[in-house]
């Protein structure tokens, strides 16, 4: 009977449950396709950004991220290589070993110091986008194999060196000795610092350091994946440290989370603004009815019935408008995790240029704007729903 | 009387509105007792307070000062819940303007109390079903309270008050909204159940029809019983 009562009521005055149902119905499109822009925009950010470099994974001897030193390596890093494959089967995409070391770059009277990063190109290629950010593409082809390096832009403007300039390395190896050598700039690097590149064999041989790397780089191919791929490969070498790329990139998946927390609060006052809306039309439902009230409470409804009634008018209809935005929000997120809202112009965020605002449709962004929709309009007719509970009854039945 | 036995008392009950010189005071140390099977009607003019003892001697308000009695038991005392109860199983209400749920048809309006009960539905249709078939509302069963005139709306509401079986039925100016003929109607079915089922009844009236149809009269003005008359 409660229920009927319930349902019934929100035919009795359709152009106010309509407006009320309206408001439920444009929070809940609003919620999950703010949800879906926000997850969708920095996921593509997140994904372009750790393809870029540091992958999604990374395996590391234990402490190196606080010491970085050659002599702190991971030794052979075909046989780390093989064993990730056979583990993370079809969910890899690729897997790099690279070496890493700090150095001194001599051009002529200019001494800078450097960090060494030396990427075997054939499987950096496969693991990240780190070779197409070199001007000019893959450097070490054919004769360049071996000495070519290559420098980021800022060095190369404040050495003031051009593509197919000698310079000189001086780095210290990881056995101590001070190794030397003459390379020449084959490429530029867009992005980075005071970074200079070279071919893994050839630095492996320059820092003798052979058979070794300081970090493995893993990308996967879905980086929603990582949490499981991680628990996997620290399951496999227990030894080891094995980091994802949140914690690689610390400073960068900060900016993300403290961006992502900014656009949720502001999603919330949005919701907080549509729940006093919707407050303000069930005040009016309920306090017009309150002499109705009465009388069921005269009848012998406890108060808890009276409560139940009310409130459930209210879930009725926010459910059924979540229903319906549900069915509008994934259409529409949907359609914008493929085509995406243009910017009218490209945006810069995390060293990423974007060019166009995707959607995304997962769970959550279906699943938290029902709770929060629904969840807010039964509290938001709790408090009239308890006054009129409350209310003396010779007063409710004074009312009219 | 219909039978010796006490169902309802009133101990000096005094009910005061308001504070300082907004002070009101519609009930004043009034004391009554009531039997099973009475027929009584509270008269008096507008203000004079009988609405005000209707309402406490029912527990829809609780007195200032002093007690209510409803079956032995002291409804002033009872919490709000209990007091629900009580009233669901052992009272029945008709009101001046019928008060009828109007998002229920004439049958679950009639129902409601029932599955309030917790009656099983078989048992309340077969009730449900009699009770309309004797107020002539078989008819009308599935309408809506918006259609139906006031006599019907206060027949389905006598209905819904007789369904429960209860014990007393309180009415508040039952035939104030009614055209004379309806009224008179209304007043025989009630006489009617006061004599066969032994239904206690307690008007708050100005109708002389009722008055003249009461067995006991109490006449009640500023707050105090100016009279107690039996027929």
């Amino acid at each position: 009977m409660f229920w009927r009562i319930a349902l019934r009521n929100l035919f009795r005055n359709k152009r106010r449950t309509l407006l009320t149902g309206l408001t439920m119905w444009g929070s809940y499109i609003l919620s999950s396709m703010t949800m879906g822009l926000v997850g969708g925009t920095y996921g593509f950010v997140i994904d372009q950004f750790t393809r870029g470099s540091s992958g999604h994974l990374q395996i590391l001897s234990q402490g190196y991220l606080d010491r970085p030193s050659l002599q702190n390596s991971l030794p052979h890093p075909n046989e780390i290589s093989s064993q990730v494959q056979q583990a993370l089967g079809q969910e890899l995409q690729g897997l790099a070993p690279r070496l890493e070391a700090g150095g001194l770059l001599v051009s002529g009277k200019e001494v800078l110091g450097v960090q060494i990063i030396a990427i075997d190109p054939v499987q950096e290629k496969q693991t990240t986008r780190l070779l197409q950010q070199i001007q000019g593409g893959s450097p070490w082809n054919g004769t360049n194999a071996n000495n070519g390096i290559v420098l980021t832009r800022d060095l190369v403007e404040r050495l003031k060196l051009t593509l197919g300039k000698d310079l000189v390395l001086m780095s210290q190896g990881a056995d101590g000795s001070l190794g030397n050598d003459r390379f020449k700039v084959i490429g530029i690097m867009n992005e980075g610092a005071s970074t200079v590149y070279l071919n893994m064999n050839k630095a492996q041989e320059f820092l003798s350091s052979q058979e070794v790397a300081t970090r493995m780089i893993i990308t996967l191919k879905d980086l929603n994946h990582t949490d499981e791929a991680l628990k996997k490969v620290r399951l496999l070498f227990p030894d080891k440290d094995i980091q994802p790329w949140m914690v690689i990139e610390e400073e960068f998946y900060r900016a993300m989370k403290s961006d992502q927390s900014a656009i949720f609060l502001t999603m919330g006052i949005f919701l907080f603004l549509a729940a006093f809306g919707v407050l303000n039309t069930v005040l009016m439902a309920i306090l017009e009815r309150t002499r109705e009230f009465g009388i069921m409470r005269v009848l012998g409804t406890q108060d808890k019935q009276l409560i139940f009634v009310i409130v459930l008018e209210q879930i009725l209809l926010s459910l059924t408008m979540c229903l319906f935005g549900a069915l509008t929000a994934g259409f529409l997120n949907i359609f914008l995790s493929e085509h995406g809202i243009p910017y009218p112009a490209p945006i810069e965020i995390g060293g990423m240029t974007l060019h166009h605002l995707y959607g995304s449709l997962n769970w959550s962004n279906m699943l938290y704007p029902f709770i929060v929709v629904v969840c807010s309009s039964a509290a938001v007719s709790l408090i009239p729903a308890i006054r009129s509970a409350r209310l003396p009854l010779v007063k409710a039945l004074g009312e009219r | 009387m219909g039978s010796s036995m006490e169902i309802l008392e009133v101990r000096q009950v005094s009910k005061t509105y308001g504070v300082g010189a907004n002070q009101v005071r519609p009930l004043n140390n009034v004391s009554l007792k009531i039997h099973q099977g009475e027929f009584l009607a509270i008269v008096g003019p507008s203000g004079s307070g009988k609405t005000t003892l209707l309402n406490i001697m029912s527990g829809l308000d609780r007195p200032t000062e002093g007690a209510a009695y409803l079956a032995g038991l002291d409804i002033s005392a009872m919490d709000g819940n209990t007091l629900a109860d009580f009233r669901r199983d052992s009272i029945g209400f008709i009101f001046q303007s019928y008060n009828l749920i109007p998002v229920l048809t004439v049958f679950e309006n009639i129902e409601y109390v029932l599955n309030l009960q917790k009656i099983p539905k078989s048992e309340r249709r077969k009730r449900v079903k009699e009770i309309l078939e004797t107020l002539g509302l078989k008819d009308m069963e599935s309408r809506f309270p918006r259609e139906l005139s006031g006599g019907q709306q206060q027949r389905v509401a006598v209905a819904r008050a007789v369904v429960t079986e209860p014990k007393l039925i309180f009415a508040d100016e039952p035939t104030a909204n009614l055209d004379s003929t309806t009224g008179s109607h209304l007043i025989q079915f009630m006489k009617e159940l006061n004599q066969t089922r032994g239904i206690t009844f307690v008007f708050s009236t100005h109708d002389s029809h009722i008055m003249s149809e009461a067995q006991r009269i109490v006449s009640i003005k500023d707050g105090q019983i100016l009279s107690d008359s039996f027929k």
